[in-house]
């Protein structure tokens, strides 16, 4: 016999503790309530008792371990950057990489790379507002996949701050302007990979 | 007695490798499927914690070996995980490694197991 199928009312009651529980991103708590429900689905046949018995029971066994996975900044960060790595280190990116830092290498005087620079910086920025406008205006939910690659535009950012210097005092050279430009066109990939998989995964 | 993963650290180095293998085994499977699966072939010797899980799942995910799909099951999402190409690959190397340890292992703890 099947067991029995959690209703629309209870998934919903599972969302909302787990909501209250600072289960912030979207994606993080639908793979919970899924794990959740299937574990009290299973307790609610075996057990032959009510959902909320069954939903209590598992909570107070594994609700600590549950929870675990919840909130983890730096590992979050950490895997927004090995995700990233796997765009960035693909034999396509990395010859494209080189040729760009030889093309400024050769090509980039200061004035051309004080102009990139400014670019950089403009460009970072507008990418930074549209992901801002996306998440808070139009879908107004928290998804960890698209935070995270919000963390790595913001590493490119610390990036480009630490090696070119602010838009207006220009430090760097042709290998971190081209470093850096390489950064964004790989980040640019892998945010477009990104956002095409959570609108098909969630929308 | 179950032994919880988080208590073993000899568990916890092989917990990637063990979803890689179910993975293989069984195609495509979901969080709680995993637990349940592992549960069963050890008849409940080894219980996979939920706080141990997801994180291995996601940094898999992360490192580009398992690939995700998302569902509507039974009013609610379920999220799908699968081996990349990558990840297959990667399976016969990790499982290789393993079973190299466990024969190590094997030698040290029970040498007179060797002929």
């Amino acid at each position: 016999m099947k067991a029995p199928t959690l209703t629309e009312e209870q998934i919903q009651f599972i969302d909302k503790y787990l909501q209250k529980a600072d289960v912030i991103f979207v994606d993080i708590r639908s793979e919970m309530i899924d794990h959740v429900a299937t574990a009290v689905e299973e307790k609610m046949e075996s057990e032959h008792i009510e959902f909320y018995d069954a939903f209590k029971d598992f909570m107070v066994f594994n609700k600590r371990e549950l929870l675990k996975r919840n909130n983890k900044n730096f590992k979050y960060f950490q895997e927004a950057i090995v995700a990233f790595s796997k765009t960035l280190f693909k034999p396509y990116n990395l010859i494209f990489g080189v040729f760009l830092i030889l093309f400024l290498e050769y090509f980039g005087d200061l004035k051309v790379l004080k102009t990139i620079n400014y670019g950089l910086f403009f460009a970072i920025l507008g990418i930074a507002i549209i992901q801002i406008i996306y998440s808070h205006l139009i879908l107004r939910k928290r998804y960890l996949c698209l935070e995270n690659t919000s963390s790595v535009l913001t590493a490119i950012y610390y990036f480009t701050f630490l090696f070119n210097g602010f838009y207006r005092n220009f430090y760097g050279n042709s290998i971190s302007i081209g470093i850096t430009l390489f950064l964004l066109f790989a980040f640019m990939a892998h945010a477009v990979v990104t956002v095409r998989k959570f609108r098909l995964s969630y929308l | 007695m179950t032994k919880k993963m988080k208590n073993s650290q000899l568990y916890k180095g092989s917990l990637n490798t063990i979803i890689m293998k179910l993975l293989e085994e069984n195609g495509k499977m979901y969080g709680y499927e995993i637990t349940q699966k592992v549960k069963l072939i050890t008849q409940g010797e080894l219980n996979i914690t939920e706080g141990a899980l997801y994180p291995a799942l996601h940094k898999l995910e992360a490192e580009g070996l398992l690939d995700v799909e998302i569902e509507k099951v039974d009013n609610r999402l379920r999220k799908y995980y699968k081996l990349t190409e990558t990840g297959t690959k990667e399976t016969v190397n990790r499982l290789s490694e393993l079973e190299d340890f466990i024969r190590n292992m094997q030698s040290l703890v029970n040498p007179k197991l060797e002929f």
